[in-house]
């Protein structure tokens, strides 16, 4: 018993206790927990002004936001204090609402800029060009996404669709332990919603984790999450399995309160 | 960094074996459109270039900053016919001690023609730069189209940025802007490629990078001068 109990901790990947967080002294985040361990899908799904972006944020660890209290681990590191660049490189993707667009820059440079920024901060050699660039090539197969998807910018000139698809070649390149993705399935047709779904449902493993920050239950029906979670005017007041999200689906965020 | 930049898109000319005159002016003159931008080079600290347009023809001329101790480069240009078209592009990425300045004069003497002059560039360490441009109308020179931009990023407090656009414009109906800026590269642009692991130095970068990447653009661009 007591094994089975370490066994447990040990595959925490990601736990968050008592944050509370304001951006310009007004509180947003309140008291929120969530623990997340290797393997799981997580869906926090709420109304909108709920607080879902903001959790993103400072989980990515964008300025701004006072942390008036609480604590972040992630693998057992301290989340809060790392540097934004430091938490992706130790395995932590975040998938944007609204991707930034960089225009002048394709997404193979900024795949092989990031793909050498995780070999250095592991201290290892990293893969030569030829290397990235055929693992990008099958990633892209594996996606289904148009062969030349990667001479495409970062996010500019690209569909609100193509950006999450971008986003999705960026995890997939990446291999993250856990990928927070913040509202992937907006902006998208049913079809859409179903090629990221099922990509997602490909990029899943026994140790990666993934959050699912949804307003609709609309992606769910493609990926099944094993939590569900429902954030409302900063708080997660409810938290159960699947059956969640057929009652939103059902009767909205109202009847939580 | 220069890498970006494919020579085969470009006429290549060198303007260190022209002869100069007494008063190290080189002289250039031309006749004909190019099919291609114009990639002036040179290695001299002191340029001085006068480049008369003699026909009504379109033109673009490009050069580019870096690496250099100490450069400065004056060129004036003569728009002598209506209708000419003239695009002038460059881009510095200065760091430690470069001093870099640019003086140039861009002379529209007759009617109907356009100008279009985009500056870039990224300062870093104790890196100096001066750009002066200014647009000289002349009476003669109605329905004149002129723009000219300097756009420049600072990556260290220790650089050095005086930017000077200026008009001197004598006739009415014509049509003359300017703008500079000084400033940082887009924080939010910044904090996506740091939100992938990117560091610091990587980041600037391709962000330097990028910039260019807007100026080689813009030479693609037709005359892009409204
Ligand atoms: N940068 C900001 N400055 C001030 N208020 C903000 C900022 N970002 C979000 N908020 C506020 O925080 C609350 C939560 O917003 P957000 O986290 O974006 O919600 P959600 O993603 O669930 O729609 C909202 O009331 C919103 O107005
Ligand atoms: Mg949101």
């Amino acid at each position: 018993m007591i094994l089975k109990r370490t066994l447990i901790r040990l595959l925490i990947m990601l736990s968050i206790k008592n944050l509370s967080v304001s951006i310009d002294g007004k509180l947003i985040l309140k008291n929120l927990n969530l623990e997340i361990r290797s393997g799981e899908v997580h869906a926090v799904m709420g109304p909108n002004g709920a607080g879902k972006s903001t959790l993103v944020a400072v989980l990515a660890g964008q300025e701004d936001y006072q942390i008036d209290t609480g604590e972040v681990f992630f693998n057992g590191q301290n989340l809060l204090e790392m540097e934004v660049e430091e938490r992706a490189v130790a395995g932590l993707f975040i998938g944007f609402q609204n991707p930034i667009e960089i225009p002048g820059v394709s997404l193979i440079n900024f795949l092989k800029a990031a793909i050498e920024a995780k070999s250095k901060a592991m201290d290892q050699e990293p893969p030569s060009t030829s290397e990235i660039l055929s693992k990008i090539k099958q990633k892209t197969d594996f996606l289904s996404l148009p062969k030349d998807f990667y001479k495409r910018t970062v996010n500019a000139n690209l569909s609100g669709g193509q950006k999450k698809l971008s986003e999705l070649l960026q995890l997939a390149v990446l291999e993250p332990k856990l990928a927070i993705l913040d509202e992937i399935d907006s902006g998208l047709d049913i079809d859409a919603v179903k090629l990221v779904a099922n990509n997602l449902n490909k990029l899943r493993t026994t140790n990666n984790s993934f959050v699912l920050i949804t307003h609709y239950q609309r992606i769910l029906n493609f990926i099944k999450p094993d939590f569900v979670h429902i954030l409302k005017h900063g708080q997660i007041i409810k938290s159960g399995g699947e059956a969640l999200v057929e009652e939103i689906e059902a009767n909205g965020y109202d009847q939580f309160n | 960094m220069i890498n970006l930049i494919n020579p085969k898109d470009f006429d290549v000319l060198i303007i260190d074996n022209f002869p100069a005159n007494s008063q190290d002016w080189i002289e250039l003159n031309f006749d004909n459109s190019p099919l291609k931008p114009v990639w002036l080079q040179s290695s001299k600290k002191e340029i001085k270039v006068k480049i008369n347009l003699n026909q009504s023809i379109e033109i673009k001329f490009f050069w580019f900053q870096t690496m250099l101790n100490r450069q400065t480069v004056q060129v004036i240009f003569n728009l002598h016919n209506p209708g000419t078209k003239l695009g002038i592009y460059n881009f510095y990425h200065l760091d430690k001690q470069d001093t870099v300045q640019n003086l140039l004069q861009i002379n529209h003497f007759q009617a109907n023609c356009k100008s279009f002059t985009l500056f870039k560039g990224v300062l870093e360490g104790q890196a100096n730069a001066r750009f002066v441009g200014k647009i000289f109308v002349d009476p003669n020179a109605h329905q004149t189209n002129a723009k000219l931009s300097n756009h420049t990023v600072m990556l260290s407090d220790d650089a050095k940025m005086d930017s000077k656009p200026e008009l001197e414009i004598y006739c009415d109906d014509v049509k003359c802007t300017h703008e500079a800026t000084i400033g940082t590269f887009d924080s939010k642009q910044n904090f996506y490629l740091q939100s992938r692991g990117l560091d610091q130095k990587t980041r600037n970068q391709i962000l330097t990078e990028a910039f260019l990447e807007e100026v080689l653009d813009m030479i693609k661009k037709d005359f892009a001068v409204d």
